[in-house]
């Protein structure tokens, strides 16, 4: 049997990042990677399509009424039921199987896992942010830097800069939506009141392009983020891989599910499926990186031990969204060449528990109305007209809070293969009260019965399973990634956090792989 | 329960004359069933026979939902508009009704108001229709 330098277990953006910074080296990367292979048939602006061609139900609906999924089944996020973006959730429930009464958890099997339909928010971790990690920021910019570089990230160098971090690369930031420049306008107008109340706006870091980069084109303002996959203007830990592959640097086996490893004392066996022949395969290596998304690598951990009584802790942001409108712009003209990305970012610092939340600003143009006006408080009739002239005067703004470790939930494997998922159901903050008394004053208003609270899951920002920690217990992971008890197992994704800031993690995740990756790498050197 | 095409045809037709102008192409209706079938494949017979009867008697259906919808007490209808919803609005014909593309500030506000006070009353017909006809 072939012995692998190392091998790292799935291919979203840990997995990803880590065959980034070892290539060149004798390194597998082992994936289940369900991939989309139709090429989307439409190109051009969503609302122009819409407008000019008769019927666009395969594209919008699909065959097989994929895009009524949320009617007849637990509802999913609206990115991922297109018919176009079904792969991303493809034979998860029957491959990684959860079950929870009180956590709607998501997983990825495909290449690329939940980047695939990943808002593209790209956010440095800041020291306050990493105040309960065993690593610092000095340990995290280089992988940052290069990730920056690699990737290519759209923003401004503005007011968020404190808590993003200055970054001398950025690209111009996405155009803004006319409701997202106004309020930024207003804002800057009334910067010193806002500010006073812990609130700063400013412009979100992304990794979508706004010029072109290393081969990528610059965003094209589609509006098709919900519908069609592999837009290379949007980062994709996909491109990384095809390129690593076609230039031969590293291997990449697809098809394979894992199901445990075995550590001896020179080498790691690591044991899969073969989901083709359904044969079972070995393979072997000198490290392994389980990078697999953290409930996963959880799942794979307990798994490999043989563990179906441990709880493990869970970590999750904790989500509000918030509906903000603009009066004087009811019954504007939709703008339809915008985007789904973040248009603004809100930090609010509560000066009261000291936590710092993240709130991200979107537009209303990306779904189909169909998705949101039997879910609205009026007559269908009425839904619908306020979908259609409230839709420009609209912003949506969904708040993470911070998780934290003494309310997190737990994790066990039962023997059957299902991760069975506890977590206490979250309280409504007091946050959206605050917040949304400031964006009064700038005139935004909401109503407290259309905030929505999505249930413990939704943020799909997972963390917390084997936090790392300078003296590692049973379950937990050293400052290199390296899971206590073991010499070769190491363990590169959200799975490591100890704490989940109210900041979107997918960066810190993608930089900490890096680092993780780069210590396996001094090593075999 | 396994509802008839015949049943769902006729579902499609009536509750696309209770929210939009013209005929339902015949397109639309094959998918209406075909959907139906896909999503809601096995109804409870209550569920049916409020479907059935909310066409059969030509009951205000946006009103009935309505009520449906707020007391949660029956999403069978709920579902078959959403899907009908969701087959029209994808069709160049509807778009002009999903999404507003000119400066329309006065129909917009007028509009929007009338149709929140619209709703007061569909909510008491609503609720007048199930009770009278013992839908509840």
């Amino acid at each position: 049997m072939d012995c692998f330098e190392a091998i790292i277990i799935g291919s979203g953006p840990a997995g990803t990042a880590a065959a980034l910074q070892l290539e060149g080296r004798n390194v597998a990367v082992l994936d289940v990677g369900f991939r989309e292979h139709e090429a989307y048939p439409f190109h051009g602006n969503l609302y122009d399509l819409r407008r000019t061609q008769p019927d666009l139900f395969e594209n919008l609906i699909g065959r097989n009424f994929e895009s009524l999924h949320n009617i007849h089944e637990r509802p999913i996020s609206l990115k991922l039921k297109a018919p176009f973006m079904r792969y991303v959730m493809r034979e998860s429930e029957f491959l990684s199987p959860l079950t929870s009464a009180t956590f709607e958890g998501v997983i990825s099997l495909a290449q690329g896992g939940l980047a695939n339909a990943w808002g593209a928010g790209v956010y440095r971790f800041n020291a306050r942010d990493l105040a309960a990690f065993a690593i610092t920021t000095a340990d995290l910019d280089p992988f940052y830097d290069a990730l920056t570089e690699h990737i290519g990230v759209s923003g401004s160098n503005d007011d968020l800069a404190p808590y993003f971090g200055s970054e001398p690369r950025l690209q111009e930031p996405l155009r803004l939506s006319p409701f997202a420049a106004g309020l930024l306008q207003r804002y800057e107008r009334r910067k010193t009141y806002v500010q006073s109340r812990g609130v700063t706006i400013g412009y979100p870091r992304l990794a979508v392009l706004t010029r072109p980069h290393h081969g990528r084109p610059a965003f094209a303002y589609e509006n098709l983020e919900f519908f069609r996959p592999y837009d290379r203007a949007v980062y994709n830990p996909v491109y990384t891989l095809d390129d690593l592959v076609a230039r031969s640097r590293i291997r990449y086996l697809s098809g394979r599910l894992v199901l445990h490893y075995r550590e001896f004392p020179d080498r790691v066996e690591v044991v899969a499926r073969n989901l083709s022949s359904q044969t079972i395969e070995t393979f072997s290596a000198r490290n392994v990186v389980l990078a697999a998304g953290a409930l996963n690598t959880a799942r794979l951990v307990l798994q490999s031990n043989g563990d179906y009584d441990t709880r493990l802790p869970v970590l999750d942001n904790p989500m509000a969204c918030i509906p903000l409108f603009q009066w004087s712009r009811i019954g504007a003209a939709l703008d339809p060449y915008d985007s789904s990305f973040a248009q603004l970012n809100v930090m609010f610092d509560d000066p009261d528990s000291g936590d710092l939340f993240q709130g991200t600003l979107f537009g209303a143009t990306g779904p189909l109305r169909s998705d949101v006006i039997f879910q609205a408080p009026l007559t269908i009739s009425a839904n619908l007209l306020w979908a259609k002239y409230l839709a420009p005067a609209m912003g949506l703004l969904m708040m993470f809070y911070p998780a934290k470790p003494a309310s997190c939930g737990t994790a066990r494997l039962r023997p059957d293969n299902v991760l069975e998922i506890e977590y206490p159901p979250r309280e409504p903050g007091h946050v959206e009260r605050r917040l949304t008394s400031v964006f009064r004053k700038l005139g935004y208003f909401t109503s407290a019965g259309l905030w929505q609270y999505p249930g413990m899951g939704g943020s799909l920002h997972y963390a917390g399973m084997l936090p790392m920690s300078t003296r590692p217990d049973r379950y937990q992971t050293d400052p290199d990634g390296r899971l206590e008890g073991t010499k070769r197992v190491f363990v590169a994704d959200g799975a490591v956090f100890p704490a989940l800031p109210g900041k979107n993690l997918t960066f810190t995740i993608m930089a900490n792989a890096m680092r993780v990756a780069s210590g396996i790498r001094g090593r075999l050197e | 329960m396994t509802e008839t095409d015949e049943s769902l045809a006729s579902q499609a037709r009536y509750f696309h004359q209770a929210f939009f102008k013209g005929e339902l192409d015949q397109e639309v209706i094959d998918r209406y069933i075909a959907a139906n079938r896909h999503c809601l494949p096995d109804i409870d017979a209550r569920s049916k026979r409020l479907a059935d009867r909310v066409v059969s008697e030509r009951l205000d259906v946006e009103a009935v939902e309505f009520v449906l919808r707020r007391t949660r007490h029956n999403t069978i209808v709920t579902k078959k508009l959403n899907i009908l919803f969701y087959l029209v609005e994808v069709r160049s014909r509807y778009f002009p009704l999903f999404v507003n593309e000119e400066k329309r500030r006065l129909r917009a506000l007028v509009s929007l108001g009338l149709s929140a006070a619209a709703a007061v009353y569909k909510l008491a017909k609503g609720k007048y229709l199930l009770r009278k006809h013992g839908l509840l």
